[in-house]
């Protein structure tokens, strides 16, 4: 008979359940909660940093010398079959280099951020939102350890700044920015479709013999065209170009900001709809 | 006053990837006293596992819950719904008061970070600022009676050592609903003893425990109410002696509501 109460008890109560939220909503509330908790993931990610310290005294720096190696290397055999100055080419290649390993690192572990927080999210409710944010936050810091080579290497060549080089913070912020749907899409797709992954690191090797870093857009004479089919030639060039002091075309700046809008309202319907399959997928 | 209210939740999830490793492994979770096809069915070439069907159950404050069952009964995908870890397919769920999981031993540690470290990394994971847990910290510490292992990455503890730091952390941080996974039974008979007592005080504050398991024992001693669950449905429940009386008959009795789950799953 107690089972017969309890349904009754139910029954009356069930008006006093909020009216369920829709998938929209729920996605909105996962956002906002996941940026709120900023100590949550900015602890995170250091927490990786650190993980990466361990057992090593470089830790990330590794990463940073052997970019240092590979600059020092291609810079001087580049220069040389480009036949541009040396003085010209390694700022650029450096620049190049350093804002490139950030694009393809945020897409790279973008694809395993939701599989690697399998753990956390199986056992906890945390907003997905915080699971992106920490892989964003991890290759950012990875990122000021390499911009000691970049730093040394615009001082050594004496490479002139202006006000105008304050622009490149901007290309820097919308790297990250973009990082943010990126992760989010890749990470819920990579879940998913496990052999996603790797197809993505390897269409990202393709893309960095596609884009200018190796090689300047002079070279392409008329067919400068193919470059605005690239959309990650737009951010690294806002991020880089000013530093070199290059004026940035406003085709550029449209392609930024043309990404940024499209990817982030692709990205976010998909996550309203997918939100809560992720815990299956992991 | 913490309570949980779940009316009619049903959860169904796809099964995607390696679905022959996926379909055997879920087979083997559904258990061999399970009728297969109430469980794992194909919709559209899919593998469609029904977790939980038509759960509903009232718990009020102050209330030692036990969800007694065979592995793939449901029990751990209810207390996941319960965290919020999993969001039900349908049904309304109500849950008042601030609820700590114990699900994993694991807890989602990192095994080569240490012990301090990960009372660290778990409180974040609980909400808490790291300034929260700081304060708490020397109690948790003390409490896991790990002493100098504390310094130590957790990949080298025991699973005892393991249930400890995480039981510590989770009932330092004072939740209004506690949830436990059977793993329980990994600490040995003093620390259970200790554990069961900082469970009885944590009770006795009109909070809520709910603790899987298919050990007879263990829920005749740590609960007052019992919840059988099989194939995803509650199909008795009521004071722990008369539910584990007709657990070890194994033939849960012929009720309502396991009838009405019958007809809507055949609609």
């Amino acid at each position: 008979m107690s089972g017969n109460l309890a349904l009754r008890t139910i029954e009356t109560s069930a008006a006093g359940y909020a009216p369920r939220r829709t998938n929209t909503q729920l996605a909105v509330d996962d956002l906002v909660a996941g940026v709120e908790s900023w100590w949550l993931w900015s602890t995170l990610a250091w927490q990786d940093i650190r993980q990466r310290y361990r057992g090593s005294i470089l830790g990330p720096f590794w990463l940073t010398i052997s970019m240092a190696i590979m600059v020092g290397a291609l810079g001087f055999l580049y220069s040389a079959i480009w036949k541009i100055e040396i003085t010209t080419f390694l700022p650029y290649l450096t620049l190049g280099v350093l804002f490139w390993n950030l694009i393809s690192s945020l897409i790279n572990e973008g694809t395993s951020a939701f599989i690697r927080a399998e753990s956390i999210m199986l056992q906890v409710r945390m907003p997905m939102t915080v699971h992106v944010l920490r892989s964003v936050v991890r290759n950012f810091i990875i990122f000021l350890h390499n911009c000691v080579v970049a730093a040394a290497v615009l001082l050594i060549f004496a490479v002139p700044q202006s006000l105008y080089s304050l622009v490149s913070l901007l290309g820097l912020f919308l790297i990250l920015l973009n990082g943010i749907w990126v992760t989010l899409l890749l990470g819920m797709v990579c879940a998913r479709f496990r052999d996603i992954g790797p197809i993505v690191s390897s269409l990202t090797q393709i893309v960095f013999f596609l884009t200018p870093i190796i090689w300047m857009p002079d070279a392409l004479g008329n067919k400068f065209w193919v470059l605005y089919l690239n959309p990650v030639y737009a951010f690294l060039e806002i991020a880089r170009g000013p530093l070199l002091g290059h004026t940035i075309p406003m085709p550029v700046w449209g392609m930024a900001f043309g990404v940024t809008t499209v990817g982030f309202l692709v990205t976010f319907l998909f996550f309203a709809r997918f939100r809560a399959r992720i815990p299956f997928w992991v | 006053m913490s309570s949980i209210r779940l009316s009619n939740i049903n959860l169904r999830f796809p099964l995607y990837r390696d679905s022959s490793r996926s379909l055997k492994r879920s087979l083997l979770e559904a258990g061999k006293a399970v009728s297969r096809s109430r469980t794992i069915s194909t919709d559209g070439g899919h593998t469609v596992v029904n977790a939980l069907n038509n759960v509903t159950c009232n718990i009020e404050h102050g209330e030692r819950i036990g969800l007694i069952g065979t592995n793939g009964a449901g029990k751990s995908t209810l207390l996941r719904v319960l965290a919020g870890i999993y969001e039900p397919t349908s049904g309304d769920i109500k849950v008042e008061g601030r609820v700590n999981a114990l699900l994993n031993i694991g807890l989602g540690s990192d095994p080569d970070a240490t012990g301090y470290e990960n009372i660290l990394l778990r409180g974040l994971y609980m909400g808490l600022h790291p300034k929260e847990i700081e304060k708490l910290a020397p109690a948790i510490a003390e409490f896991s009676e790990l002493g100098e292992f504390l310094h130590v990455p957790v990949r080298t503890y025991s699973a005892g050592m393991g249930m400890r730091l995480s039981f510590a952390i989770a009932t330092a941080t004072h939740p209004d609903i506690l949830l436990m996974d059977e793993w329980i039974m990994a600490g040995d008979r003093r620390f259970l003893q200790k554990a069961r007592e900082r469970v009885d005080s944590f009770v006795s504050r009109s909070q809520i425990l709910i603790l899987a398991s298919h050990s007879p024992q263990i829920l005749a001693q740590w609960c007052t109410r019992l919840f059988w669950m099989d194939s995803g449905s509650i199909v008795m429940e009521g004071e722990t002696d008369a539910v584990l009386k007709q657990y070890e008959t194994g033939e849960p009795p012929a009720s309502p509501s396991d009838t009405q789950q019958l007809t809507t799953l055949a609609s």
